[in-house]
């Protein structure tokens, strides 16, 4: 069954969605702004998606999971730019009014319908904003003066972005077929006891329109092939490997061969790593391959990058007052480039034109030849930079902030993998260590920004090698890597000539909004290792269930 | 939009596939052994396979329209004897026997019973953990009377059926229903929620027990929200539950139910708040189901609650059952009787319950007093036979619970001769008029947590009452805003003075009321059926809550 989620690719002039959202911000604005309490801005952002994943399991097929919602985000910003209802409570409480409002909207183009929802959504928005500002006003008085003095919102220029709709088709029951044959592949792997083959195909329209005279029409199409295979070691550890392909077209996506492929290694990695022994906690020299170090980086530089967390007091604020200092050795720089659809014939998740608060997106300079230059910005100002660079970003139901796009990271010195590997062991003799490390794959990571846990990081790898002074290699397991930022910003000694990207989806203060983040592998002269939690659950008693078995 | 009929895309398989998995899992299963801890003596295999489509329309324009189609196994399984298993025993955060699991939807032997091995593996380790629990909970006092499982007949049959989805059909009617009320100045919110429901459900036990039957229902909910020019905020809703959608798009009687209950909130617009009252109340039919449905079901069931681990001084707390054989529930000459299996028409008829048992009628309550309870297999004493209740809407332990339930007066007395009586009470308490209720909220859509959470107040121990007016002695009536009950419990239906006409059955859907059935939400819960005549409780408490917020901004225009 072919399905086309939708048909309708409507002008810019014919959008209902679009002209009926313009038209009540029109619409209530006088009433609003003729309030003593007055609001100084308005943005809506509607999102349009449309979800499938098709699924199937043991050669077998699972029903496909479909959705189409359509919500709108509704910030308004009573006050000033000045200080305005989402400037910070401190020390207020839990029970404080929303900055934010979600609402759900009918799916129809009904503009009636739209308009009376959001007109609910924005009353209730305000009333909110003028309780809250009443106590912000108070608050500041009673508190101590912030450190950060600029202003609760910034003057941008206003964008009109219009982008053509295509509809999103997928060919269910094809698909179904596809990765009913593509899961069956790990039925010849004893030691795996789940697994799947998945298809996610997302269409996201995002709209956004707002009081200054913006209105944005941006379209996400984003397909998704995963393979899932899960083992459990003898000890309790719970060995799971997640292997995908993201791409903006079905025309990207890998061949079923590919995928069978893909089936195969991740099955054959849960059940290598069932019986690779399990490294200690250890510190030494390592290799972070181009996946691992992008997720690194991502958690060490680029989080402490984002503009709001050098406004917020509760914030560690690594980097504030280290703009331009050295930070790192000077052959490292860091841009952040939303506007970079793909990178060496990969689709990157961190694309995008406009941000979440109608500003163009643009290439930052995050750090130049090792200096800190530029954070990450929204509309919110921070001192010293008072203009949004277009990375206000996210999630449907929350409120923008500084988020990371196509983080990008690149070294002006490079090697050649191979020689990368010599230094690795150059570096473990002259240390004296037993063994460096090789971080393959990653899953994941987390990292702590605020003043009241340890400023750390938590680099989550699937894959770790451990490498002997005599270059032999030996699969290991159960670590994570962790360390503090500033210090491990000083550990970086080379880089390879080889860039990878690390397609992902990001969760922080705005929910999850996609990333993608691309490094070079990096030689890293300390790292430090700890223990990964583990399950406690003892393997399967009885051997799988195999075919033409009755017991 | 979206718009398709999942029904095309996957139909139901056939049971033969799943009873054969389940049977071969179910087999290897009770083989399983840990050094020094007790087998499995029963394994149950549930497996439900649900289609159903939601639709969701605010001001007549549709919001959601979603297909789904999902296979889960609900896995049972039980160490020990049946005279003491890990089961009926609850700490917590700990393990039990009870694993959930979805499936593959298409029929694969295999890849079926590879899902049910994990399930059992892990149902086997937390039932061993949880019967060790229970071991350590009892040691230093006596064993508990009577066994964990009653013995039931082994049960083989297959009950066939299409499953019928019509979203396209449904959809419109939506529409059509909602297009008089597309008028933010009349209503500011006005949200119908569909969902039609075709479950398969196929029961496997490592007794021998096969059953495949089906279970379907449609829900339509309509709610309309109305503010008064002071700024007075109004809702009401009517919520049906069928078994067949066609009664409810080719009615008229629903659209006139509609037309009806939003008639009543532009009426409030010029209706009088009332103030506290304290008198006598009468509940028409709906409003009487509806109260029976929320302070009868504890009462006649007899599931005993779950024991529990000692407390930090070592006592065993003997939890206590709500129902008891012998309490007085209602006045002389009334009865409650379940009709699961006779009334075959009502949505709240089934054939077998989620442990494969044959449901039976049962004569609950006679002449007022509790004669009889529900059971599933988990026995009490002076009961230990199921009678065929054991139902969960949550995958949790099987409670009895009612299906399809009957409640009759010794005599039926005339409305025009129940409202008098009702006038006189009144009168003697100083009043000119006596309240009636019309519509309660139905409990699982009710969103005030006074009903769960007493805080520095009496419990509610009823939903609001959304429709509620003033009857005078002169036969006129006056509709009053919503109001709330204070402190009502199950003593209230003793107080019944007087019965009027019978209620038609009324469809619900309902959950175990010791699992909470607050804030259940429209759609979850399995479906029940009531009956229960218009009655007059002597004495009942009442107040108004106002909610007074005047728009800043006035509405869009329809233009």
């Amino acid at each position: 069954m072919l399905i086309l989620a939708s048909l309708f690719t409507a002008l810019a002039d014919d959008d209902p969605v679009l002209n009926a959202t313009s038209q009540e911000i029109e619409r209530v604005w006088p009433y609003l702004t003729q309030e003593e309490e007055s609001p100084h801005w308005l943005g809506i952002g509607v999102n349009d998606v449309i979800e499938y994943r098709v699924q199937a399991t043991h050669g077998s097929k699972m029903a496909p999971d479909i959705s189409h919602m359509r919500t709108a985000d509704i910030d308004i910003r009573v006050g000033t730019p000045e200080l305005d209802s989402t400037h910070p409570l401190r020390d207020s409480g839990w029970f404080n009014e929303d900055t934010h409002f979600e609402i759900e909207l009918p799916i129809e183009d009904d503009p009636l319908a739209i308009q009376s929802a959001l007109w609910l959504g924005i009353d209730t928005a305000y009333r909110s904003g003028v309780r809250r500002i009443i106590k912000i006003r108070t608050n500041n008085t009673v508190k101590v003066e912030i450190e950060d003095q600029s202003g609760d919102w910034s003057v941008s220029p206003v964008t009109e972005h219009i982008e053509e709709l295509t509809p999103l088709a997928i060919d269910i029951l094809d698909w179904q077929n596809k990765l009913q044959s593509v899961s069956s592949a790990a039925l010849g792997y004893p030691e795996v006891y789940d697994s799947f083959a998945a298809l996610d195909a997302k269409r996201e329209i995002r709209y956004f329109v707002d009081s200054d005279g913006n209105r944005i029409r941006q379209q996400f199409i984003r397909f998704r092939v995963s393979v899932f295979a899960e083992t459990i070691a003898e000890d309790g550890m719970e060995l799971k490997s997640y292997d995908y392909i993201d791409a903006h077209s079905l025309d990207n996506l890998p061949s079923v061969e590919t995928i069978t492929q893909m089936m195969h290694s991740t099955a054959q990695k849960v059940t290598d790593l069932r019986n690779a022994p399990v490294v200690d906690p250890y510190v030494g020299p390592a290799i972070l391959r181009g996946r691992a170090a992008a997720v690194f980086f991502h958690e060490i530089l680029g989080h402490r990058a984002e503009g709001h967390r050098q406004k917020d007091d509760t914030e560690g604020q690594t980097l504030t007052d280290k703009v331009n200092e050295v930070i790192f050795p000077d052959f490292i720089t860091v841009v952040d480039d939303p506007t970079l659809q793909n990178w060496n014939g990969l689709d990157l998740n961190g694309y995008y034109r406009v941000d979440d608060e109608g500003v163009e997106a643009q290439k930052v300079v995050v750090v130049e030849d090792g200096v800190l230059r530029n954070f990450l910005m929204s509309r919110s100002p921070i001192e010293g930079f008072d203009q949004s660079n277009g990375h206000g970003r996210r999630d449907l139901g929350y409120a923008p902030v500084s988020r990371q796009g196509n983080l990008i990271v690149s070294s002006d010195t490079t090697m050649p993998y191979q020689s990368l590997k010599t230094a690795l062991l150059k570096e473990i003799r002259q240390q004296g260590k037993p063994f460096g490390l090789i971080f393959d794959d990653i899953s994941g990571g987390f990292t702590f920004t605020g003043r009241t846990t340890p400023n750390s990081y938590n680099v989550q790898p699937v894959t770790v090698w451990k490498v002997y002074p005599d270059g032999r290699e030996e699969l290991v397991r159960g670590v994570d890597m962790i360390g503090t930022p500033l210090l491990t910003f000083s550990r970086i000694k080379a880089a390879s000539e080889a860039q990878q990207v690390f397609n992902g989806s990001c969760g922080a203060e705005s929910g999850w909004v996609p990333v993608s983040a691309i490094a070079p592998d990096l030689l890293v002269s300390e790292v430090e290792v700890q223990r990964r939690d583990k399950g406690t659950n003892r393997p399967p008693l009885l051997s799988p269930p195999t075919a033409g078995e009755r017991q | 939009m979206i718009t398709f009929t999942l029904g095309s895309l996957l139909a139901y398989g056939t049971p033969d596939a799943f009873f054969e998995a389940s049977k071969a899992e179910i087999e290897r299963a009770m083989t399983l052994e840990l050094p020094n801890q007790p087998k499995p003596h029963w394994i149950q295999v549930h497996g439900i396979d649900e289609q159903r489509h939601t639709i969701i329309a605010q001001m007549g324009a549709i919001q959601i329209d979603a297909p789904r189609h999902v296979r889960i196994a609900r896995v049972d399984l039980r160490v020990g004897t049946p005279q003491l298993d890990n089961t009926n025993f609850q700490t917590f955060g700990s393990q039990d026997g009870l694993t959930i699991k979805r499936l593959p939807t298409s029929d694969n032997v295999l890849a079926l019973r590879r899902e049910l091995w994990l399930a059992l593996d892990s149902a086997y380790k937390g039932a061993t953990e949880q019967y060790s629990l229970k071991q350590a909970a009892l040691e230093g006092h006596p064993p508990p009377e009577g066994p964990d499982l009653l013995a039931a007949p082994v049960v083989t049959d297959i009950i066939r059926f299409e499953p019928l989805i019509q979203a396209e059909a449904i959809q419109a009617w939506i529409q059509n229903l909602s297009a008089p009320y597309r008028n933010p100045n009349l209503f500011e919110e006005f949200n119908v929620a569909f969902r039609q429901v075709e479950k398969q459900h196929t029961i496997v036990s490592s007794e021998g027990t096969m059953v495949h039957f089906p279970e379907r229902y449609s829900v339509l909910v309509v709610e309309a929200v109305r503010r008064s020019e002071d700024g007075e905020k109004h809702s009401s809703l009517r919520s049906w539950v069928v078994q067949d959608p066609t009664s409810l798009t080719e009615q008229a009687e629903t659209t006139q139910a509609v037309n009806r209950f939003t008639d009543w909130l532009i009426d409030l617009e010029k209706a009088p708040q009332e103030p506290d009252y304290l008198g006598p109340v009468i509940f028409e039919d709906a409003a009487s189901a509806e109260l029976f449905r929320q302070l009868l079901p504890s009462e006649i069931s007899g599931t005993p609650p779950e024991s529990e681990a000692p407390d930090g001084f070592g006592a065993l707390p003997k939890p206590i059952a709500s129902s008891r054989v012998g309490r007085r529930l209602l006045p002389l000459g009334w009865s409650v009787q379940d009709l699961t299996q006779s009334e075959i028409g009502q949505v709240g008829h089934y054939q077998y319950d989620y442990e494969g048992i044959p449901v039976r009628d049962v004569k609950l309550v006679e002449d007022g007093v509790v004669r009889d309870l529900l059971m599933t297999r988990v026995p009490r004493e002076g009961f230990e036979e199921s009678t065929g209740h054991g139902r969960s809407s949550n995958f949790r332990r099987h409670v009895a619970r009612p299906g399809v339930i009957e409640i009759r007066p010794n005599k039926h007395t005339s409305d025009r001769r129940l409202r008098k009586i009702a006038i006189r009470m009144a009168k003697q308490t100083g009043k000119e008029y006596v309240l009636v209720v019309k519509q309660l909220t139905p409990l699982p859509l009710e969103n005030e947590f006074e009903i769960a959470f007493s805080g520095d107040g009496p419990l509610a121990g009823l939903t609001q009452a959304n429709e509620i007016y003033r009857l005078y002695a002169d036969g006129h009536t006056e509709p009053v805003h919503s109001m709330k009950f204070i402190g009502v419990d199950r003593r209230v239906m003793r107080d019944i003075i007087a019965a009027g006409q019978q209620s038609e059955w009324i469809g619900m859907l309902d959950e175990d009321p010791s699992a909470g059935r607050h804030g259940m939400g429209a759609f979850t819960g399995t479906p029940v059926s009531w009956s229960a005549p218009t009655i007059l409780i002597g004495e009942l408490e009442l107040h108004t809550q106002s909610s007074h917020e005047q728009k800043i901004i006035p509405p869009p225009s329809t233009d």
